[in-house]
């Protein structure tokens, strides 16, 4: 993630703020900084941008109203996080979609390209769109975010063992879709 | 497996095609709607961002859409799949909808247990299914460990032909194919078995249904770049009419076969039929989500309301909102700061389970949790029941008492009564309702508990089995027959059983698990009539409870009860109606401090009873006191009032 690791100088804003307009150029300064890593982490979780912008906005809602209760102003990124990936977990569970099977058994492909990873990667991309919200949020975590287990157990409020229980079925299903691919005949060699 | 054994290849592929879904571009918008936060008469505000901040307008013009969308859908009535129940009636008005808890389990076949990862998948499936459900809602809650979960479907209230739709539909395997008759027409209703249906779909291609307001078609837009154009299907096909069918080949729905335009989207148009018949419903609700991996099926308590009185108006998001500066925050100690973060995982669940979807929370390092709740900190009726719900330990214990059994809410001592069974053996939990209809608690015990507890229960039948929470004695009843299938009750007290927040508590701590370190509050902003506990004192959770009986006049009776500290600092008002339940007043504390009280009841039958009860010929109006003291690690007051001939007697105490 491009934004990743930015350095957010934040003494200006720590502790409470005495009035309104303090307290709201500091949420603003947080916000900002946070807002395109934010965007980008929910385009990625929910694989479109107009939704993640609305997952945003809403989770910038959220975090105003509660923004009196954050006393840790350095966990803005975390606490905001939280509040933004527990909103695109309910937007996943409430998405309508289906995907039928293709019933002439092997799928066409895309073009097969220099990489020979392209259509891998399209297989990953379909397995992932059949994940559970769950188990999707917590890959994207993790391989998208560079989370830690601890940080995504965090960042979703599970436990620690249902982090690891999530990205391991979820890798399952991952690694299986990307093998099927890769098994395809026509395809450049592993 | 950690991810840490990802093949290099792989995880490569994986982080590239992450990467790839990335955006290039942050959309202006958002900036604009961040700087309009702290001033929100600002002018920079993008259109995107005015529905994003005026909420409240937002909440009313989300509550009108969705209850025109359940408008529409009323008057129709069921989609003609095998299995489904038929629709009684259809109402003429939607003034009020009623959520409904369904419990569904992953059905376990021969040789195979279902895995957390196929109970999860099925979670979903059924979720989307019910979120497409005009009018439904899908929030529930998954028990990995023992194959179930749970669906919260919302209809209109007095439309009991819904909920039998919806519950039908939702646990069909589902599936639908799509393709051509090449042996002449077929009707609506009617099965391919052994006619020439040619299935075509698809091939990775994905359709976002949307179900236009009217109900009259159904537009499936076909996700752009597909491996396997729909395009060049419907070209093969122009003219001809399309089949959609269910895996078991009946047949759904027609519709003409056409080249799709630059939206990519095919119609499913209905007849006036089938929008009466309740299809558009239905298949838009098999269109949302795949087909079931595993069979699941329904389990009791069979679709438990959730709110039994009306529910006004729908909610545009699971939180409640609180104005800035007024949110709830609470901050614990935990005993062992080791555990902290474990800790907090439970009080996580628990806040979840309570319905509480978003909230802040942090911990440092000398074992500090923090807390920010999206309750109103002055709304004690809230507040109350959630900081006793967080600050119980939660541990549940199955304890034999022989021919001994003690009353309801008292203390067990678990040196003199070894538990048979504890909590951590139960795999789920949910609200029922027993034979007369009272509110119950009822869990599920592991394979390996459900046999200790068969076998006991076997053995000792004329004995009595005490439920202890946290050391309390919840309910105490005598083994009638054994038990063989692990399924155990916790009445509540009274005859209406517990009350709907109770209840709802108890669920929520079992389904979180134990705490695994006590905590101590230390902290609160919560506004209340007694001080918050500290953390030099251990904490008072006194659970009031409270319920009547002996009142035999033909109207029912009355009774109100009056609190009162020794040192009368405070006073409140707990009702307990007719029926024996007991309703709180406003303002009643249902977390005591240590100290000593006095409890006083009035009982009055109602009006109409003043023609004279069945054998009571005492006075209609009559005063009792009960003393009892609280002291620290208490947990449940119960205050029982008896209406008899004469007079009234009350008791009310802790547990000693």
């Amino acid at each position: 993630m491009s934004d990743r690791g930015l350095a957010i100088d934040e003494g200006e804003v720590h502790g409470r703020s005495a009035t309104d307009a303090e307290r709201g150029d500091a949420f603003a300064g947080l916000a900002d900084r946070h807002l395109a890593r934010a965007y980008r982490l929910a385009s990625v979780i929910l694989g479109s941008e107009p939704e993640a912008q609305d997952a945003v906005q809403d989770a910038v809602v959220v975090a105003w109203e509660r923004f009196e209760d954050l006393r840790d102003r350095e966990r803005f990124d975390a606490w905001f996080d939280r509040i933004l990936v527990n909103g695109c977990r309910d937007r996943l569970r409430r998405r309508g979609r289906v995907r039928l099977i293709d019933i002439d058994g092997v799928p066409e492909r895309a073009s097969a390209d220099d990489s020979g990873s392209v259509a891998e990667r399209d297989a990953l991309r379909s397995a992932l769109s059949g994940l559970s919200p769950e188990q999707r949020v917590t890959v994207v975590l993790r391989y998208y975010g560079d989370l830690s287990l601890e940080e995504i157990a965090d960042r979703t409020g599970e436990r620690l063992g249902t982090v690891k229980s999530r990205l391991h079925y979820g890798l399952d299903a991952l690694r299986a879709a990307y093998d099927a691919a890769a098994r395809l005949p026509g395809e450049a060699s592993r | 497996m950690t991810d840490e054994t990802l093949a290099p290849r792989f995880e490569r592929d994986l982080r590239a095609m992450l990467a790839a879904s990335e955006p290039a571009d942050v959309p202006a918008s958002l900036y604009a709607f961040v700087d309009a936060i702290p001033r929100p008469t600002s002018a920079a505000v993008a259109p995107r961002a005015r529905v994003g901040w005026d909420r409240r307008a937002l909440a009313v013009l989300l509550a009108a859409a969705v209850l025109a969308i359940v408008a529409v859908g009323v008057g129709s009535g069921i989609i003609r799949l095998p299995g489904l129940l038929p629709r009684v009636g259809a109402p003429t008005a939607v003034p009020h909808t009623q959520t409904y808890r369904l419990y569904y389990q992953v059905t376990p076949l021969d040789h195979h247990t279902p895995t957390a990862q196929e109970v999860d998948a099925a979670f979903a499936v059924l979720n989307a299914r019910a979120s497409a459900y005009p009018g439904s809602g899908g929030v529930g809650s998954i028990d990995e460990a023992a194959g179930t979960f749970s669906i919260d479907v919302e209809v209109p209230a007095d439309d009991q032909g819904r909920l039998a739709e919806v519950r039908a539909v939702l646990p069909t395997v589902g599936g639908v194919l799509i393709g051509t008759m090449s042996d002449g027409p077929i009707e609506v209703g009617a099965s391919t078995d052994g006619r020439a249906f040619e299935p075509a779909y698809g091939s990775g291609v994905a359709f976002t249904p949307t179900l236009r307001p009217d109900g009259s078609a159904l537009d499936l837009a076909i996700e752009a770049g597909v491996s396997r154009p729909f395009s060049d299907w419907a070209s093969a096909h122009s003219g001809e009419t399309g089949v959609v069918t269910t895996q078991e080949g009946l047949v759904l729905a027609l519709a003409p076969i056409v080249v799709p335009g630059a939206d990519l989207t095919w119609t499913i148009p209905f007849t006036p039929d089938q929008v009466a018949a309740g299809t558009p419903r239905g298949l838009l609700a098999l269109f949302s989500a795949p087909p079931l991996a595993h069979p699941v099926h329904e389990v009791a308590p069979r679709g438990v309301p959730l709110a039994p009185g009306i529910t006004p108006e729908p909610e545009p998001t699971p939180s409640p909102t609180v104005a800035p500066g007024n949110a709830l925050h609470l901050e614990y100690q935990v005993q062992d700061p080791a555990l902290a973060e474990r800790t907090l995982s439970v009080l996580s669940d628990r806040i979840r389970l309570m319905g509480i979807t978003t909230f802040g929370s942090s911990i440092d390092g000398g074992g500090r949790i923090l807390l920010d709740l999206s309750i109103a900190r002055d709304d004690e009726a809230a507040t109350q029941p959630l900081r006793q719900l967080l600050g119980a330990t939660g541990h549940l214990d199955l304890v034999p008492l022989g021919q001994d059994p003690v009353e309801d809410g008292a203390h067990v001592d678990l040196t003199q009564h070894p538990a048979l069974i504890s909590g951590d053996q139960v795999t789920s939990q949910g609200i029922s309702y027993d034979q007369t209809g009272a509110r119950v608690v009822q869990f599920t015990l592991s394979q390996t508990a459900a046999a200790t507890f068969s076998t006991w229960t076997s053995d000792h039948v004329g004995e009595s089995l005490a439920v202890v929470f946290d050391g309390t004695a919840l309910s105490v009843p005598v083994i009638m027959s054994p038990i063989p299938d692990g399924i155990v009750q916790i009445s509540g007290p009274g005859p209406g059983g517990w009350s709907e927040a109770e209840a709802t508590r108890l669920v929520a701590i079992l389904g979180a698990g134990e705490l695994p370190t006590p905590i101590t509050e230390v902290s609160s902003n919560a506004s209340e009539g007694t001080p918050a506990p500290t953390a030099t004192a251990a904490p008072a959770s006194l659970n009031v409870a409270g319920y009547a009986d002996g009142c035999q006049a033909p109207g029912g009776c009355s009774y109100a009860l009056d609190l009162r500290s020794a040192d009368a600092e405070w006073q409140a008002a707990l009702a307990i109606d007719a029926a024996g339940q007991a309703t709180p007043g406003a303002g009643l504390p249902t977390t005591l401090d240590p100290g000593d009280y006095t409890v006083t009841a009035s009982a009055r039958r109602n009006p109409d009873a003043l023609g004279g009860g069945i054998g009571d010929p005492g006075p209609v109006d009559a005063t009792c006191t009960a003393n009892f003291s609280v002291v620290p690690g208490d947990a449940v007051m119960v205050v029982s009032v008896t209406f008899g001939t004469g007079a009234c007697t009350v008791s009310a105490g802790v547990p000693q």
